[in-house]
């Protein structure tokens, strides 16, 4: 018998990951035809509620595979063709826009931390957030490389596993020794003790991820398979912004094969030279991430995953003044609100009357 | 000191006035053009480009940068463009695009499909298959069984599979019927959704496969096809 899978009690076994990439990638290309559409809408006369009813279909689609059991390898899927979305938003509002993503995923991350923060200092358990930093190392760090993450992602277009393993080789500890970053613990600490305001903490977080996307782009080290920094035992005491060189609770192997100095040597002299990025996926990554890194641009407008990461469609760059397809863009983030909240009515039971009255077999 | 949580939401005049604020250095925006331009590239030069399926998507992207300042990448742009229109044309004529009907035709198509929401291709009265069409994919589904990372049957995933399948299958089908210029029948309804459901399976074992083997040779995609085609012979048999 020649199928591999028509064995073990005469069952088919499938993994998870390939049935989540086929629903990702059938829901994308329902998406694809309503770009289409919306490419040769002057050819239906009016197009409004055409693409109203096929982004409620998706969207009641969307919502039933995200909750269910492997809704999160669905949801990965999804993000990996978002970035690529992103990516051709930010060459429409500006790169401060993408800067702007930074923020929120940046944000969105730190947020539980901040939370936790925060009871810890009401039961008295430690003063401030820099205080329950350094209290929690581990898990300071653990937060900080999952922001550092999501921000580099959202700068980069680029798919969060991807973005992992790759910044796990290069090392987290050459990143988190940046100046950028020692800045937002400080604006953090501000923040929460009320001297800071929110917008001086996502301006810093802002900073910080435009400086790891040029990092990222411009360093080239996502190709570089020697530089390997993974070992840098550091940790940035947050209070006083030095490094603390004996702490072994930061994200990566602890083997202390070099030292921060050496990194940031690394670091500058990699980011003289600029080459254009390239991409080393190797064959069974290109299988997926391909086909799903096709240009998607309105693809956050059936998939938001929060508030804070929506973006504005505001030419910050011209001043306030919107381009023409700006203008299209911001109309259909005018209509996001009432597509977003339009309930699935769901249709429990088939009307059997109906289907014997009105649908001929 | 109270801590609102609320702060860390602010508001859409507030992001703005951040998102002005922020001073973003020109290099910036060029390495982000270079990352365009090489993807461009792959677009307007390579196989990459050449999909039916995401020919909208690449043709909306390439659109975007067709009057660039950039003239490297307004070349590339149009280069691209011009490369994507046949696998538009062909995108058109397998989703129907290519002789779409009038706006009142898809709006009496919706009123249709929506009477086919709760559609269940697998119904059956006391064991008579109402809709004996769907018998085969039946089979098939049910001997499917969903593994996690450790390769440990999942329950749950297995039945959620089910579910998601048919409403996914369902979904396809609905956004290819509701262009369709002529009356939908149960019957029209049935043999698409049959046909996507086919398609789909066949997508999910060659991804699965496909996993399994990430050096995937020349001749492989003929070896999966086979494969597919006796499993399937053997399922009909039983």
């Amino acid at each position: 018998m020649a199928y591999e899978y028509v064995e073990k009690n005469g069952k088919i076994q499938l993994r998870q990951s390939s049935a989540a990439s086929f629903f990702a990638q059938a829901t994308q290309s329902c998406m694809s035809l309503e770009e289409r559409i919306d490419q040769i809408e002057d050819k239906i006369l009016d197009s409004n509620p055409v693409t109203k009813k096929i982004h409620e279909k998706i969207k009641a689609v969307d919502e039933k595979i995200s909750n269910m059991k492997y809704g999160n390898v669905y949801s990965k899927f999804k993000k990996m063709a978002q970035g690529m979305g992103r990516l051709l938003i930010a060459k429409e509002i500006g790169v401060a826009a993408v800067a702007g993503l930074c923020v929120y995923n940046f944000a969105r991350n730190m947020k539980p931390m901040f939370y936790d923060a925060e009871k810890a200092r009401q039961n008295y358990e430690c003063e401030d957030i820099s205080d329950y930093m350094v209290k929690n190392k581990s898990k300071s760090a653990r937060t900080i490389a999952k922001a550092t993450l999501g921000a580099v992602a959202a700068s980069c277009g680029l798919g969060d596993a991807y973005m992992a393993r790759e910044v796990a080789r290069t090392g987290v500890a050459s990143i988190v020794a940046w100046p950028e970053l020692k800045n937002i613990y400080k604006t953090a600490k501000d923040f929460v003790t009320q001297k800071a305001s929110w917008r001086d903490f996502t301006a810093a977080c802002a900073l910080f991820g435009t400086t790891v996307a040029a990092y990222a782009y411009g360093s080239g080290v996502w190709n570089t398979a020697d530089v390997d920094t993974a070992g840098v035992d550091t940790h940035t005491d947050v209070s006083g912004g030095h490094t603390d060189s004996s702490s072994t609770d930061v994200v990566g192997k602890a083997d202390g094969s070099a030292s921060l100095s050496d990194a940031k040597k690394k670091e500058k002299k990699e980011q003289v030279d600029i080459p254009a990025p390239t991409y080393d996926l190797n064959p069974s990554e290109k299988t997926i991430v391909m086909p799903l890194q096709s240009a998607i641009k309105k693809f956050e407008n059936y998939f938001p995953t929060d508030k804070e990461d929506t973006i504005d469609y505001e030419d910050v760059k011209n001043g306030g003044k919107k381009s023409p397809s700006l203008q299209s863009s911001i109309a259909q983030q005018t209509e996001l609100p009432t597509r977003r909240h339009v309930p699935y009515r769901t249709r429990k039971a088939f009307d059997a009357a109906v289907k014997k009255a009105q649908i001929s077999r | 000191m109270a801590f609102d949580m609320n702060e860390f939401s602010p508001d859409m005049s507030e992001r703005q006035m951040i998102l002005a604020s922020l001073d973003v250095e020109e290099k910036y925006r060029e390495m982000l053009e270079q990352y365009v331009l090489q993807r461009m590239e792959m677009i307007a030069t390579t196989a990459y480009g050449e999909s039916v399926d995401f020919a909208p998507n690449f043709y909306s992207f390439a659109k975007n940068f067709e009057t660039s300042k950039n003239k490297t990448l307004a070349d590339l742009s149009q280069k691209a463009l011009k490369k994507i229109e046949p696998f538009l044309k062909k995108y058109d004529e397998e989703n129907g695009l290519d002789k779409l009907p009038e706006t009142e035709q898809i709006l009496d198509n919706f009123k249709v499909l929506e009477k086919y929401d709760s559609f269940d291709p697998f119904e059956n009265d006391n064991g008579e298959w109402i809709y004996p069409q769907f018998q085969k994919t039946c089979r098939i589904l049910q001997k499917i069984e969903i593994t996690d990372d450790n390769d440990k049957v999942d329950a749950q995933a297995t039945k959620d599979f089910w579910e998601s399948f048919v409403e996914t299958t369902k979904l396809k089908t609905y956004t290819y019927l509701m262009t369709s210029a002529e009356h939908i029948t149960l019957q029209t309804y049935c043999d698409r959704l049959q046909f996507e459901m086919d398609t789909g399976l066949i997508m999910i074992f060659t991804a699965d496969i496909a996993a399994k083997n990430a050096d995937l040779k020349r001749e492989t995609p003929e070896k999966i096809k086979q494969d597919i085609d006796e499993l399937f012979q053997k399922l009909e048999a039983e």
